[in-house]
């Protein structure tokens, strides 16, 4: 037993396991909701990779090319096969994925994607607080420095990491997120006509718990543009782990 | 009949289009409790759109805004399939009396997929949704059209708006 469990630790990419708290969320679901209970759960300290893709690609072959319901013609459009990285850093996140893909991967690792609320938490961690990156003047610069950048991510773990030892939760790529398609619905919109209320952004902003947050803003409205077969250059994911 | 027969052997056969809803492998419940899939209607054109039983507004309004596009497609071929956002909640028996509240008839079929699978239907025909603290559910109603195939080629995105892509799609 010890030695499978040896194994299994060996073969999985690291992971932390982050302590449950609570979580201000950018929108909250009530007015009654301002702090979200958040329970433990583990996480991937890197973005998956591209080298951690292509084992998954090698085990699993039905998604070197699924199909396009699955993923839109640009997936892995990068790469020069669905089995050859080309000229692509086997260390930098695998990018141009589809959220179908991205959870295949993560179930085949025993977990799936983390909820944007797991996601958001683990995020607002700095490197020696677990809440406050939204707030940090660094975190924010680091962010706006990374909207201006063109070109494919550079390689995972340049940076260091926040309190939980997560790397690259800010500056490298946007993620995928269990709940993507659960944002910009607030509790004022009820009523079916008030939902076209959230398809603008000022309106969006009047119902969020800090509207200067504005790369908190940027995260939910770019998770709000996805559909689950959508794949592009700079979106990748991560795994998370529930006991 | 034969010729029909024949055409019957081409849809078991044939590879589903890359783009067919069919490609998603989904566990479903039938009201009568019978287990199905995604492509129970394939071979015809389908409107499909997602819902919850204890909904108190939105989805009556969808089941009956489907329904008006129903008569104005005067199309026999065209079904309805509603997929459960709440599938822990809407049992088969619930199923069946939501379709007898609204006098549903054999053109639509109410389903509650495996829970989980409901996530992936939403997140691929682009419906948002979220439980709220009640217990409710926020969602989004796009009404989407399927091909006989299952290819999703036109959609109308919230109640009140003009069916007319649906209605031109079919023609």
């Amino acid at each position: 037993m010890l030695l499978i469990g040896l194994i299994a630790a060996a073969s999985l990419p690291g992971f932390v396991q982050i302590p449950g708290g609570e979580h201000r969320p950018f929108y909250p679901p009530s007015p009654e909701q301002v702090l979200l209970p958040v329970q433990a759960f583990g996480m991937d300290i890197t973005p998956v990779t591209n080298q951690e893709f292509l084992d998954f690609l090698q085990r699993e072959p039905s998604w070197q090319d699924p199909p396009i319901i699955l993923a839109e013609g640009r997936y892995l459009q990068s790469w020069a096969s669905p089995t050859d990285l080309g000229a692509l850093d086997p260390g930098a996140p695998v990018t141009d994925v589809s959220w179908h893909a991205a959870r295949a991967y993560c179930q085949d690792r025993g977990g799936d994607l983390p909820t944007v609320t797991q996601w958001e938490f683990a995020a607002d961690a700095t490197q020696t607080q677990a809440t406050g990156a939204r707030q940090d003047p660094a975190t924010l610069s680091l962010i706006l420095d990374w909207y201006a950048l063109q070109g494919s991510p550079g390689p995972v773990r340049q940076r260091s990491p926040n309190l939980h030892g997560l790397y690259d939760m800010h500056g490298l790529i946007w993620e995928w997120t269990l709940d993507f398609n659960s944002q910009l619905i607030s509790s004022d919109a009820r009523e079916a006509g008030d939902q076209d209320r959230v398809r603008f952004c000022g309106a969006g902003a009047l119902d969020a718990s800090d509207p200067e947050d504005y790369a908190s803003f940027m995260r939910f409205a770019y998770r709000s543009s996805l559909t689950a077969n959508a794949t592009t250059s700079n979106l990748g994911f991560r795994c998370a782990y529930s006991r | 009949m034969r010729l029909l027969a024949l055409i019957g052997l081409a849809w078991s056969t044939d590879p589903l289009p890359e783009d067919s809803l069919y490609q998603l492998d989904l566990d479903l419940t039938a009201a009568d409790g019978t287990q199905t899939e995604l492509s129970h209607f394939q071979g015809r054109p389908v409107l499909i759109s997602m819902f919850y039983g204890a909904c108190p507004q939105a989805c009556p309004m969808l089941i009956a805004e489907i329904g008006h596009v129903l008569d104005e497609a005067k199309d026999e071929d065209l079904r309805v399939l509603l997929v459960s956002l709440a599938p822990e909640q809407d049992t088969p028996a619930l199923l069946t009396e939501l379709s007898e509240r609204h006098g549903l008839d054999q053109d639509w079929l109410l389903v509650s997929p495996k829970p989980g699978q409901e996530r992936t239907l939403a997140a691929t025909l682009g419906i948002a949704y979220r439980t709220m603290p009640s217990g409710h559910i926020n969602h989004s109603s796009i009404l989407t059209l399927l091909d006989p195939q299952g290819r999703p080629i036109a959609k109308v995105d919230g109640l009140g708006q003009s069916h007319a892509p649906i209605l031109e799609a079919l023609d």
